[in-house]
């Protein structure tokens, strides 16, 4: 059974992208999100294998979002999805609890390098 | 795709553009500095993926510009104009996109011009200078405690080494404790930085677990595994560079804790052996004493940190509350620099918070408010910390209305409160009627500081830490309040009382006096009454009845008289011991019984005391 991924961006253009490598490589993309909040209660009602979650999004941030999924599931397993320019904001995230990053332009390798590492 | 990149670039543009010119009338909209910053950034993050490395690195411009311009706070004109223009430029990006032509070359021009408006942030010599230190020190130095020490070398293509690096760590430290990094991690997120971390570990795991964990965080080259050893000799160079060392707080707690136990030891030591002791047993008795003394100061002190960590965040929350309320503040802040103990650091901020809410909402007038009262149209909020003795006090104070007696006393009336008039004539008497849950005297409800004013929520917490609130208004002059709390949180300065063969602590900052008392138990209704203290009428409590011992009838007794929150009140007790320094243990939450105490404490002979939570007193 394929591994199921919610997909949290808000640019509707990012999130086609980032489920579209996923889906070439067998994943189920479950879910979207395209706030921090929708993320939270996305992932609480699809509870997928996996989040790949963007940093900066309008309502609640990602950061944010990995602070109260991880709360509600201390085995949350978040890949964050960063842009060149944002160590910090990373490096917070991993203290937030995600799992991951990747960092955009995504190369789709590097994407499911990831995702099957966190998995994994 | 394309249609796709092409049709939400062009929404974020329009959103962009509406946003900016919200912002030329307010250049300190925060929630539209927020929305272009994220805008712009999707953009950037879209641009870049489809391959528009001109445009990218435009935006990239833009985006540090406006991280810059939200951690000030506001955006100057000639940010704006090139940001607009960013937008501009952008646009026909778009279009060429489109038509599958070049970009315009004027976003070569333009990114230059907008990196000139970012105040440039000093790569200062001393993090090189770290770098090359922390370099030195993993040629040479081998670490106490450790086991293993991991080097590891991140893939140099890899994007931000540092997350990776930090990756690396976590999955290190679920092995083995993690005792020490090289280089520390503002060197990690310099451009010069080589890309090879060393970690050293304490016992546990092995080799081969080790380097599978440093490989599963992904982006390594290289991992090389091997026992720490001791070095040949450490060059006093290579010492030098160790003067600042990352212990993680948790170990600076068990430092404390442990000298709180020692200090324990002392006392009981010298409370059984100074008596018989002889001259010479004397003298090392008083020298361990003194070290121990010593050895407690310094870890003290090593907790401490300046109050700037909690009162860096007052500016930009003191602007948005402004903001939000229409009203126009100058906030200043003295004695950043003080220290105190981390423990009470983290404490401090949400009271302060709350008091400067409460000044900012109720206190504080709006502009056209104060330009009837003759006063300046922009209020001062003065938040001022200074040590006073063992204790550090932290003023607010603002220049606002001043708080209305008349209607606190009134609020309070109609709770119920008998004398309330009276009470709200003076400032102590004042502020205990504020501290009453649920006391309000705004005329309307705002969504800032809800229904209540909440000195109750701050009074209590502060108390809880061994501390004092005092207040001071004027009508149409102002409010301050003042919060004073042991520098330290987990050493108490405690008056300890004895009912029938128990020993109790009560925090000496709660007490206002002690007295003989004439009040025999036997006479002693189980229903709270009043008695006369130095001409002032108060409720009376016994601690016996409280906590459910029987009255016996050879006691005289001695009241203590205690400020709570609820306000002074006389405890009857068996009698007054002594005072003493207790390290403070905390209890377990636990509801019932329990939860009239707010920790635990081992006096000096040895037998351990509870330490009275005076606000669950009836």
């Amino acid at each position: 059974m394929s591994h199921r991924v919610l997909v949290c961006d808000d640019a509707l253009f990012m999130r086609t992208l980032v489920g579209d490598i996923l889906q070439q490589a067998g994943f189920d993309v479950c879910g979207q999100a395209e706030t921090g909040a929708q993320a939270v209660a996305q992932y609480k009602a699809l509870k997928p294998d996996l989040v790949t979650m963007d940093i900066v999004m309008p309502d609640m941030g990602g950061i944010d979002a990995v602070k109260q999924i991880t709360l509600w599931d201390p085995n949350a397993k978040v890949v964050m999805c960063s842009a060149m320019g944002q160590q910090a904001l990373v490096n917070e995230a991993l203290q937030a609890g995600a799992s991951d990053f990747v960092v955009k332009p995504f190369q789709p390798n590097r994407v499911i390098e990831a995702v099957q590492r966190v998995l994994g | 795709m394309l249609a796709l990149f092409l049709a939400e670039g062009r929404e974020l543009l329009n959103r962009v553009d509406a946003e900016l010119l919200l912002l030329e009338r307010a250049p300190d909209a925060r929630n539209a500095l927020d929305a272009v910053f994220r805008a712009v950034h999707s953009l950037k993050g879209m641009s870049a993926t489809v391959g528009l490395t001109a445009a990218t690195a435009a935006l990239h411009a833009g985006e540090s510009l406006l991280s810059n311009a939200r951690d000030v706070g506001t955006l100057t004109m000639p940010q704006l104009t090139a940001l607009l223009e960013l937008n501009d430029v952008m646009r026909r990006t778009l279009d060429a996109a489109e038509q599958g032509v070049a970009a315009p070359p004027t976003l070569l021009v333009l990114t230059r011009t907008l990196e000139t408006l970012v105040p440039q942030s000093r790569v200062t010599r001393t993090t090189r200078d770290r770098a090359s230190a922390a370099r030195a020190v993993r040629r040479a130095t081998a670490v106490d405690g450790a086991q293993w020490r991991v080097d590891v070398h991140i893939d140099a293509t890899a994007a931000i080494p540092q997350a990776r690096a930090t990756l690396v760590i976590r999955r290190l430290s679920a092995l083995a404790p993690v005792i020490r990094i090289a280089p520390e991690s503002d060197v990690q997120a310099e451009d010069d930085w080589d890309r090879t971390l060393s970690v050293w570990l304490g016992a546990g795991s092995d080799a081969a677990a080790i380097e599978r964990a440093v490989r599963s965080a992904g982006d390594v080259v290289d991992v090389h595994v091997a026992r720490d050893v001791e070095p040949a000799a450490t060059p006093a160079s290579d010492a030098v560079a160790a003067r600042t060392v990352r212990i993680p707080a948790q170990r600076l707690d068990d430092l404390l804790d442990l000298v709180g136990e020692l200090v324990l030891a002392r006392d009981r030591l010298v409370c059984t052996a100074l008596p018989s002791a002889d001259v010479a047993t004397r003298q090392a008795l008083d020298e361990t004493s003194k070290l121990v003394t010593q050895l407690r100061d310094a870890i003290l002190t090593s907790r401490m940190l300046p109050l700037a960590q909690v009162f860096d965040r007052f500016p930009r929350h003191v602007r948005d509350t402004a903001h939000a309320l229409g009203k126009e503040i100058e906030l200043v802040l003295e004695g950043r620099e003080l220290e105190v103990d981390r423990s009470l650091l983290d404490e401090l901020g949400e009271p302060l918070l709350h008091l400067l809410r409460n000044a900012i909402d109720h206190g504080l007038e709006s502009p056209d408010e104060r330009r009837n009262a003759g006063k300046v149209p922009c209020g001062r909020l003065v938040v001022r910390a200074t040590r006073d003795g063992s204790m550090v006090a932290v003023t607010v104070a603002d220049d606002g209305r001043g708080v209305n007696r008349h209607r606190v006393a009134a609020s309070a009336t109609a709770q119920g409160v008998v004398g309330a008039d009276a009470m709200a004539q003076d400032d102590a008497g004042l502020l205990q009627l504020l501290a009453r849950p649920g006391l309000s005297t705004a005329d309307t409800v705002t969504d800032l500081s809800g229904r209540g004013v909440g000195v109750d929520a701050v009074l209590s917490r502060v108390q809880a830490l061994g501390g004092r609130l005092d207040l001071a208004t004027a009508d149409g002059a102002g409010t301050a309040i003042t919060i004073r709390l042991p520098l330290s949180v987990a050493m108490l300065r405690a008056l300890l009382v004895r009912v029938a063969d128990e020993t109790y602590a009560i925090p000496l900052a709660m007490v206002h006096a002690t007295h003989r008392s004439d009040v025999s138990h036997r006479q002693e209704p189980a229903s709270r009454h009043m008695v006369e203290i130095a001409g002032e009428r108060l409720p009376l409590v016994s601690l016996r009845s409280h906590l459910g011992i029987p009255s016996s009838d050879d006691v005289s007794g001695h009241l203590v008289v205690l400020d709570g929150a609820t306000g002074r009140m006389a405890l009857l007790v068996d009698a007054c011991t002594s005072q003493e320094e207790i390290v403070v243990k905390p209890l377990q939450k636990v509801r019932g019984a329990a939860a009239m105490f707010s920790g635990g404490t081992i006096l000096p002979d040895g037998t351990p005391s509870l330490i009275l939570d005076i606000n669950t007193l009836p």
